[in-house]
């Protein structure tokens, strides 16, 4: 219950370490026809009463995009206040508040947040993702205070009228009118001795649920409704074309979700979605080759790897800022400070490629790519007299190519192989692994399993070594990045250049298990496994797809 | 949770004016805080417009696991909580050397609220008792206001003599000069050289201001009703310099 019950508050947070502050507020419904004049009216005799004078707030429920604040049971709300914003983040069940302050400003990543206690708490829920507007509410307040003989605030009545307003389609649909009782601890005799006296009469009815469900029931927005992971839907024996469309459809939409995320950078997932639809698309795109004009294709393709290549610069920064904690506990405490303009050079360096991102995406020529794009991807199916090309076919031949080349590639590889081998095996392995993720519906689960074990164990290697070797290059580009702007100092280079070693012990090993790892991959059970599964048709296979 | 205390043997020399300005200052930072008027005049919770009384006394709050708990009091301010002076709080010193542990009680006391504040900030009546040895024990820093006098200042020699015997290895010690004077000459002399001797005074000084003694009428600290004022700005500095040292 949101209301009435009065319950240990340590119980109900026990999983999240999180002690409690204040009792919680106590909402009523309330009927029209109640005015602040009624209350007054109703307490005046026995108590001081100070009116504040009304104001208007924007309330706004903050939550990470994939809801991880509600999902835990907690509502972070902010609302403007007079000197910064006031946070209240409380239970969502009980209303019991953890914390309830004024800020100077809205902490929009756990690092924000300025006490330590409440920066770990934060990071508990939330990780390294950061909080966006959810729901915005429009309130009108009337406040009534309650003041013992000292002039102290001992209790406040807040009589609010909510409008919960959607900027996308600038509708406001109104709430109900409600009246807030906010406590003061250690004042708790005289809210029931208030309430007593309020609820008799004036028939008040308790609310037993957050105001951020109400706001979230008007508009009909669910929680945790968030989509990140496309769904192809394939079918056996669908044309090629067909098959193609709908995959690339779903990326598109998925593209669509995250764009306005990515732009506004509320928090990294959102261009990491992204891109990750662009670069399936590319490479779909790439594969189409001979199912669509080779003129659309092209240009596709040209219009594909530009948007790569404008949105690459701040996904690295993004990489890299997540990376950072890892980092200092790579370094030995007394150089940890040293990383500090490592970071500061990355916000800055985040702020300018994303500012040079948006600019790509907002402009004109994305504008016209995703209007090509629509049309392509809605374009009636061209009539064709040759017999359609089917996409388990299809599906086969890529897939099967691609494990050739990564058998070839990894057969090459010797322990004195150059770095860049590796590198190309492991894209070679990545894209054998969209592949398996485009057409999964194709085929047997049991047997995919049998296939993608082996596949996977070889690809978390592969991809170790790209991460760590890619880590190198990157770490050693800024530093020098960071020299020619003088903003390096010799301790900070030698705390950089640590970790750039640190990395490469780390690779070494990785580097020097790659072999083992990759005969225990290269079986005959295995290759005999991918042959069945992608060969060149058999009689069997055949008669398996029909 | 940080326990920081003001203190020095001497009265009138700033303690409450300090930890109430403080306090106030670190809630509006974001620190979930209590203040914890331990001088039985009450003068802090008078600034905050609470009744300087505590339901069970000193005794009850001896005996009883979650009298103190019972009883805070929220103040006007969010983030901030006080724990109401107590007349009875004379007879702490009795109280605790009736136990086994007589220098930990306040700690022992404080430990079922402990998770609950990020800061909590203790204002002691000027003596040297059992009572401010329970808070020496239970500080992290002890906050002395000074005031550039010679005789302000030989109180400090005082308390170094006594740390001096009874160590207190944990404690920070932060000296710091309170109600100075620009126009005294003798202000500017202590404040000039003293420093040279005591490493440990912190840079910032907060002057004599007519401001400050407002507080008394407006029951509220001066960072909040004259946050432009020249103390207000000095005291907002004093904060920042005292968090770093957290
Ligand atoms: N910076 C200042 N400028 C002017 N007056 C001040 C200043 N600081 C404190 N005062 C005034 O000096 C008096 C004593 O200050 P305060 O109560 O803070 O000292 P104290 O050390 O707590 O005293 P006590 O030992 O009695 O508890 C008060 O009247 C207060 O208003
Ligand atoms: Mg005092």
């Amino acid at each position: 219950m949101f209301v009435t019950k009065k319950r240990s508050f340590t119980d109900s947070v026990a999983n999240l370490g999180l002690p409690g502050l204040a009792e919680p507020t106590l909402i009523y419904d309330i009927s029209n026809r109640f005015s602040l004049h009624d209350l007054r009216s109703r307490l005046a005799g026995s108590y001081r009463i100070e009116d504040d004078p009304p104001t208007h707030v924007i309330r706004s429920y903050l939550d990470t995009f994939d809801w991880r604040m509600y999902r835990s049971g907690l509502v972070f709300e902010v609302s403007a206040a007079k000197q910064g914003y006031q946070i209240v983040w409380r239970q969502l069940q009980t209303g019991d508040i953890l914390l309830s302050q004024v800020v100077r400003q809205i902490p929009r990543f756990s690092w924000d947040a300025q006490a330590p206690g409440i920066r770990e708490r934060m990071q508990a829920v939330m990780q390294m993702r950061a909080l966006e507007d959810k729901v915005p509410v429009h309130s009108d307040v009337q406040t009534l205070r309650l003041l013992d003989d000292e002039g102290k605030t001992v209790l406040r009545l807040e009589l609010r009228s909510d409008r919960v307003v959607l900027a996308q389609s600038a509708k406001q649909i109104a709430l109900p009118p409600r009246l807030y009782v906010i406590p003061y601890r250690g004042y708790e005799k005289i809210r029931e001795r208030v309430l007593h006296r309020l609820g008799a009469k004036a028939g008040l009815s308790p609310v037993d649920e957050d105001p951020l469900v109400s706001a979230l029931k008007a508009v009909g927005l669910k929680p945790g409704a968030y989509r990140n992971r496309p769904r192809y839907h394939v079918q056996p024996g669908q044309a090629a074309e067909q098959a193609v469309r709908g995959m690339l459809e779903e990326l598109h939409a998925l593209m669509q979700t995250n764009l306005d995320g990515a732009c506004r950078d509320a928090d990294s997932e959102f261009l990491h979605d992204f891109r990750a639809a662009v670069v399936r698309s590319a490479l779909l795109i790439d594969k189409a080759e001979g199912l669509f004009p080779e003129s659309t294709l092209r240009f596709f393709r040209d219009e594909f790897t530009w948007l790569d290549k404008i949105t690459r610069p701040t996904r690295q920064v993004d990489i890299y800022l997540l990376l950072f904690e890892s980092y200092e506990k790579r370094l030995p405490a007394s150089l940890r400070r040293y990383l500090d303009p490592f970071r500061e050079y990355l916000k800055d360096h985040k702020r300018l490629e994303h500012s040079k991102l948006k600019v790509g995406l907002l402009s004109p020529r994305y504008r016209a790519l995703e209007q090509r794009w629509q049309s392509f991807l809605s374009a009636p199916q061209p009539k064709s007299d040759a017999a359609p090309s089917r996409i388990d076919a299809l599906a086969r031949e890529l897939t099967w190519d691609c494990c050739q080349h990564l058998l070839a590639q990894g057969g090459a590889i010797d322990r004195f192989s150059p770095p860049g081998h590796l590198l190309s095996m492991y894209e070679t392995i990545e894209q054998l692994g969209f592949l398996l993720e485009f057409f999964s519906e194709l085929y047997d689960a049991r047997k995919i399993a049998a296939v993608s074990q082996p596949l996977n164990r070889l690809g978390r290697v592969l991809d170790a070594f790209r991460d760590l070797e890619m880590q190198q290059i990157t770490l050693r580009k800024f530093r020098d990045e960071m020299r020619s702007e003088e903003r390096l100092t010799r301790a900070s280079m030698e705390a950089m250049d640590h970790l750039v070693a640190d990395l490469a012990e780390q690779e070494r090993v990785v580097r020097e298990e790659f072999g083992g790892r990759y005969r225990k991959f290269n079986t005959k059970k295995t290759r005999k496994r991918l042959r069945a599964m992608f060969g060149p048709t058999s009689k069997a296979q055949e008669q398996d797809s029909k | 949770m940080k326990i920081l205390a003001t203190y020095n043997i001497k009265g009138g020399v700033g303690k409450t004016t300090t930890a109430t300005n403080l306090a106030y200052l670190a809630a509006w930072e974001g620190y979930r805080t209590l203040l914890w008027d331990l001088d039985p005049q009450g003068a802090a919770s008078f600034y905050f417009r609470i009744k300087p009384k505590l339901e069970t006394g000193v005794r009850g709050l001896m005996r009883k696991k979650s009298a103190l708990d019972e009883a805070v009091k929220a103040t006007d301010f969010e983030g901030l909580d006080l724990i109401p002076a107590d007349f009875s709080f004379r007879n702490f010193d009795i109280a605790a050397s009736d136990t086994k542990q007589p220098a930990k009680q306040l700690l022992r006391l404080l430990r079922p609220i402990s998770s609950e504040y990020d800061l909590l900030i203790i204002d002691s009546a000027p003596s040297i008792s059992l009572t401010s040895e329970n808070i020496f024990y239970a500080a992290d820093m002890l906050l002395i206001p000074l005031i550039p006098t010679t005789l302000s200042v030989r109180t400090y020699y005082q308390l170094l003599d006594y740390f001096r015997k009874r160590p207190a290895q944990h404690l920070k010690l932060l000296p710091f000069f309170s109600m100075y004077d620009r126009r005294r000459a003798l202000h500017r002399e202590i404040m000039r050289t003293l420093p040279n001797e005591f490493r440990e005074i912190l840079n910032t000084s907060i002057p004599n201001a007519k401001k400050v003694e407002r507080m008394g009428l407006e029951r509220a600290p001066v960072v909040h009703f004259a946050p432009q004022s020249k103390p207000a700005r000095a005291y907002r500095k004093l904060w920042a310099e005292v968090e770093k040292k957290f």
